[in-house]
């Protein structure tokens, strides 16, 4: 299976971070976070150079990490700024720090070669930013399923008719075709169903007394993140495919941390364009995402589960495989890219250490 | 117009086809063993043909989607084409192509 390093991803929701030792697992790389006296985030690797203990069993002293086994001490670069005993300070005595960034309330973390953190990279869209639209974070679900599965879903908007049927679909979208697209490094799926009765979450949210048109068009900007726009419009109205901003329309985000090769975390949060001063409305669509994402962790399990054994025939593709398709073949790509690098990335050693 | 086709049994077809007709079509309604399990929108390279050199010249080039699920065909060379793909005009009159390997 292929990790691509060379990304920001989502280490947790910033209000989930302070100044305690937070230990967390990216790509089974074991990470420690806190935040400085002044607030800033910092990653170290979760593990003392010396004996191996992981220092989230440690204590922060200002904001340097001390081990709590014999107290040797890492400053926020993951330099070793203390060991007990001795005076010298080998350049040896470091830990990997991790280039983080902060926006919208979420904590995003880089994975791969430090001198390609680019903050610009980090995903963001102007909806964020407009007063018209209102965000709202969720939760972040554990998957026991390794993250291509969970990414080939959210490429996938044909599922939605048989695994959400109470909730984000029904049989009205079943024998819809699917369009899909390749975007330089984003795989667009969408598809919009004319003049059917809404779906639970539409009927729940929107107060639509007839039939209307529903839009599902799924981004996903290889290797981790989903913007699925969705929404639905009274079909009198036959708003055009540019005018969804007319209707109830919300992103519903997923932003996908891969822990191992077996288990991924989706930190899942959306923005929507009504009942924007509704402090109520966030949680009560929440609680349908809910129902919704849990059907999926229960399919994504069983997925992996059958990993375990080898496939005795060749997996059948049909036609709505295109988007997965397409972004397997970017993940492969951006891993092929990354190949020579990412053996220094993984070492991780910082340029000061290597003087 | 007609495709000439070989079977993977070395059995020589001579198909008609009518201009806009997928490769794919014409070789599933002829009934050569082509799965074609997506239906012909390039997801599944399961109707992999290999084309006469004189006629794969004459094809405008793979699309990058097609060159990628080609890679995962089997016993790919050089003139191999997803069938589904290759579309059918007057020009391509008497295209020879013979259907690849089948893995089970």
């Amino acid at each position: 299976m292929t990790f691509v390093r060379n990304a920001w991803y989502v280490a947790g929701w910033s209000k989930n971070f302070g100044r305690e030792l937070t230990p967390l697992t990216i790509m089974d790389e074991d990470i420690v976070i806190y935040r400085t006296e002044a607030g800033a985030a910092v990653a170290l690797t979760d593990e003392c150079p010396h004996k191996r203990l992981p220092l989230s069993k440690g204590r922060l002293k200002g904001d340097a990490v001390e081990c709590g086994y014999h107290g040797l001490t890492f400053g926020c670069d993951g330099k070793c700024v203390r060991i007990p005993g001795q005076s010298n300070l080998p350049a040896s005595a470091w830990v990997r720090a991790y280039p983080l960034h902060e926006r919208h309330g979420i904590l995003w973390i880089w994975m791969g070669e430090a001198e390609k953190a680019d903050p610009a990279l980090v995903f963001d869209m102007p909806e964020f930013s407009d007063p018209k639209w209102a965000p709202h974070h969720g939760e972040a679900l554990r998957l026991a399923c390794n993250y291509l599965p969970v990414a080939d879903n959210l490429c996938d908007p044909a599922h939605v008719s048989f695994v959400h049927p109470t909730t984000l679909g029904n049989p009205a979208c079943e024998d819809v075709p699917i369009d899909c697209e390749r975007r330089g490094r984003t795989v667009v799926t969408w598809r919009w169903i004319r003049d059917a009765p809404p779906v639970g979450f539409f009927k729940a949210f929107g107060n639509f007394a007839g039939n209307v048109d529903r839009w599902h068009y799924y981004y996903l900007h290889a290797p981790n993140v989903a913007v699925i726009d969705f929404g639905s419009a009274a079909s009198e109205e036959a708003i055009g495919e540019e005018e969804r901003d007319k209707g109830v329309r919300l992103f519903a985000l997923h932003f996908l941390t891969p822990v191992s090769e077996t288990e991924t975390v989706d930190h899942w949060m959306h923005l929507r364009n009504i009942a924007l001063d509704d402090a109520e409305m966030g949680d009560r669509m929440n609680e349908q995402f809910r129902i919704a994402f849990a059907e999926d962790k229960e399919i994504l399990e069983a997925i992996q589960a059958r990993e375990a054994k080898p496939p005795a025939r060749r997996p059948l593709r049909i036609a709505i495989d295109r988007g997965p398709n397409h972004l397997r073949r970017i993940i492969a790509e951006m891993a092929a890219e990354e190949g020579p690098a990412q053996a220094a990335a993984e070492s991780g050693a910082p340029v000061q250490a290597a003087q | 117009m007609k495709v000439k086709a070989t079977d993977r049994e070395g059995g020589q077809h001579e198909i008609t086809f009518h201009e806009g007709d997928t490769l794919m079509v014409v070789l599933t309604d002829e009934d050569l063993g082509i799965r074609a399990e997506c239906g012909g929108c390039c997801a599944c390279a399961t109707c992999h043909v290999y084309v006469a050199p004189e006629w794969f010249a004459k094809l405008p080039p793979p699309s990058d989607e097609e060159t990628g699920m080609l890679d995962e065909a089997f016993e790919v060379q050089p003139t191999s084409r997803l069938s589904c793909q290759v579309l059918l005009t007057a020009a391509l009159d008497g295209i020879e192509v013979t259907v690849a390997p089948d893995w089970d």
